[in-house]
């Protein structure tokens, strides 16, 4: 799945092997399986950048923004 | 809270190979993120750090992380570790073991660790099996479930490790999972911090060898058994024995203040004259 | 413990006096007969200079809380008998994987098994070779005395850091339980651990020098982080299946004692220029041996002995050069014929022994027995 840059979540494909916990773990249901198996950020808007999915990836295989990055993302924008 | 993915690449060795050896969905990645988060928590450096590992899954953790670290062999890793802790004190030295490398092949060296209240951490991941022989029995796999090598059940009692470690002296048990990740880094850089011989047990999914052969379902289905079984040590101390099913506690169960191995030899070597040297 | 000062001492006393002369600062052990009291001394000479004494939960902890020990750059030691050094065995071949510095004493006792704990032998000559799985170097040091005893375990030291290597020290039940007046060398040799010659980045702990020159071991907490393990590793320390890579470090281990047998390799002649019967022994035996060709050559008979300070490495080309002179080798052993197979292999149809397994001394007119047999 193609990821957006300005995600709170990056997914690094190379070290994950599709076990699915990130998607499971995930408290606002953001992540799904995408049809080659890997996750993808569905729906990265509902993402409250709790980092539960990070913490649980067994392999680091996700990075997730933390809240102050993107306040200040939001606010170099505006 | 401290991201493990932000603290990750401080702490790993660049140029192992990745993606790691344990299989996917195995918990001892997150186990390992855990650690490397508690680790950045209490502050110290990489030099003053010692990874002593044994041998099986657990025992890889030792090669992917950047301190001084020792791949001892199989049971033996505590007593390597009190070679390294009291020939150089000030090294803060953690132990990662797997359940059959602490309380099969090497249960004499813990419980005898224990008793002596030497400065250690000790890591257990139990993930009830061996897995990376191929998922034969070991003395944390539960009555009745079916190993490589208890293709009937097995009938053996298992270990309850905290009970074990706690009967015998440790200052410091607790006990965490790996749905509960959180809690698992807090416990360990408590754990780290303490003065004595400290103990966390990890419960760990093993999905492959494991899992599969007692049917319990994926990776994330294991780790949601252990979200609706860990209960928090003051509740469960609430529930009446014979209403505790497959439940078991998670947080700090043991935390004493005594003095340590080092403390206690100290007395010696004064005893002996030798701090007047 | 002053320098030129007589003392009366027995063999494992010497040995732990040794140790500390050679600054040994980490003794871990288990209490086993007949070597109890190298334990027992240190328990209470090692405070005294602030080192550390701990009676560990049996032989296999010991062995690796001193390789613990020496991974944290300190001097260490363990001392057991038979039984014991079955137990060490697995981390003795860590510590030989691993090139990691340490001292094993092993008082024989009389074996199998639990054999005979208060009797002599000399049944682990094969074990301290090969008693651990896998080709592995190792160095193995026999005294004979109780001047022996202190000399041989600071040698022990020496070796054990030159050649980043485990060196056992193969004593036997008498001469650990000996009483001799000695005089204390005055000045003896001690070799600490280099300095390592590369900042942390360049530093490969395994690393194949040009000249075989073996890399210091640096101690952990200094700067310098890397890998130990106990698998097949490449120069960095990280366990390696490549098979170049499996080769050259399990060729290295092998070739850093091989090419340095003319430094490792002790042996004492005594009457041995004219001989025409060359007599192999070692350890407590030795003596009754060298007793053995003092009456033999009363009795007009040309009779030397060859005494291997150094079992292993095995002299083997010492042996080869004095095959050319003599007509015989005689090896009394108090076992079946260790060294006596090492003899026949060096030069065979040429050797007999003189065994013994009873728990008793082998004696001189034991030996003469066979001489005198084999003069006829």
């Amino acid at each position: 799945m193609k990821q957006k840059n300005d995600d709170p979540i990056h997914i690094f494909s190379r070290w994950c092997k599709k076990c699915g916990i990130c998607i499971a773990i995930c408290p606002k249901n953001v992540l799904e399986r995408g049809t080659d198996g890997y996750p993808y950020a569905a729906r990265p808007d509902d993402c409250i950048l709790c980092g539960l999915c990070d913490i649980h990836c067994p392999d680091y295989a996700i990075t997730v923004k933390k809240k102050k990055d993107v306040k200040e993302t939001e606010h170099e924008g505006a | 809270m401290i991201r493990t993915s932000e603290t990750m690449y401080k702490y790993l060795r660049p140029d192992k190979t990745f993606p790691h050896v344990w299989c996917p969905g195995c918990g001892i990645g997150i186990v390992m993120g855990a650690l490397v988060r508690a680790i950045e928590k209490t502050g110290f450096t990489k030099d003053e750090i010692v990874l002593v590992s044994g041998i099986g899954c657990s025992g890889r953790m030792s090669t992917y992380l950047d301190f001084n670290t020792l791949h001892t062999t199989h049971g033996r890793a505590l007593s390597f570790a009190t070679g390294i802790k009291l020939a150089n004190p000030k090294l803060n030295i953690i132990v990662v073991m797997g359940d059959g490398d602490a309380t099969a092949i090497g249960g004499n060296h813990l419980i005898h660790s224990c008793r002596r209240n030497i400065d250690l951490t000790a890591l257990i991941v139990n993930n009830n099996i061996y897995g990376m022989t191929g998922g034969q029995y070991s003395p944390t796999t539960p009555m009745e479930d079916k190993a490589s090598t208890a293709q009937y059940g097995s009938i053996e009692k298992p270990f309850d490790i905290c009970k074990l470690v706690e009967a015998c002296g440790a200052s410091f048990v607790a006990r965490s999972t790996t749905y509960h990740a959180k809690m698992l880094d807090a416990l360990l850089s408590r754990a780290i911090d303490k003065k004595g011989f400290s103990i966390v047990e990890a419960m760990s999914q093993c999905p492959v060898q494991y899992g599969r052969r007692n049917k319990k379902g994926s990776a994330v289905d294991m780790m949601m058994w252990y979200k609706d079984n860990a209960i928090p040590n003051p509740a469960f101390k609430k529930i009446p024995p014979g209403e505790v099913g497959e439940q078991f506690p998670v947080g700090v169960l043991v935390d004493l203040d005594e003095p340590d191995y080092l403390e206690r030899y100290s007395q010696i070597v004064k005893k002996a004259g030798g701090d007047k040297l | 413990m002053k320098g030129h000062k007589e003392l009366l001492l027995h063999g494992n006393e010497a040995c732990a006096m040794g140790a500390l002369a050679a600054g040994m600062k980490f003794f871990a052990g288990y209490p086993i007969t007949p070597s109890t009291e190298i334990a027992e001394f240190l328990s209470v000479e090692l405070p005294k200079i602030g080192g550390t004494f701990i009676q560990m939960e049996d032989e296999i902890s010991s062995m690796g809380a001193i390789i613990g020990a020496s991974l944290a750059g300190v001097k260490s030691m363990t001392a057991t008998s038979g039984p014991g050094f079955s137990l060490m065995q697995e981390n003795l071949g860590f510590a030989s994987m691993a090139e990691i510095p340490c001292v094993i004493v092993n008082v024989m006792r009389g074996g199998p098994s639990t054999g005979m704990p208060t009797r002599p032998s000399q049944g682990d000559v094969m074990q301290s070779r090969w008693g651990t799985h896998g080709a592995h170097p190792i160095i193995v040091l026999s005294p004979q005395s109780v001047l022996e005893c202190y000399t041989l375990t600071i040698h022990a030291f020496n070796l054990a850091e030159k050649y980043r290597s485990p060196v056992i020290l193969l004593m036997d039940g008498i001469v650990g339980h000996m009483w001799e007046n000695i005089q204390l060398p005055e000045k003896i040799e001690v070799i600490d651990r280099p300095e390592p010659s590369v900042p942390p980045d360049w530093y490969n702990p395994y690393d194949n020098l040009p000249g075989g020159e073996i890399v210091p071991l640096v101690p952990f907490g200094e700067g310098y982080r890397y890998h130990v393990t106990g698998m097949v590793h490449d120069k960095s320390g990280f366990p390696t299946l490549v098979h170049e890579e499996v080769e050259q470090c399990l060729d290295k281990l092998i070739y850093k004692i091989k090419n340095n047998l003319h430094d490792i390799i002790r042996i004492e002649e005594y009457m041995l220029e004219d001989a025409d019967i060359c007599i192999v022994a070692y350890g407590s035996v030795a003596r009754s041996a060298r007793e053995a060709v003092n009456i033999a050559r009363n009795e007009g008979l040309k009779v030397g002995l060859l005494r291997p300070i150094t079992l292993w490495p095995f002299p083997r080309f010492h042996l080869e050069n004095i095959s050319k002179r003599v007509k015989l080798f005689v090896v009394p052993e108090m076992n079946y014929g260790q060294i006596y197979g090492e003899v026949l292999k060096s030069c065979p149809k040429k050797a007999v022994r003189v065994t013994r397994v009873d728990g008793e001394l082998i004696t001189p007119a034991q030996i003469m027995e066979k001489i005198e047999e084999a003069a006829l």
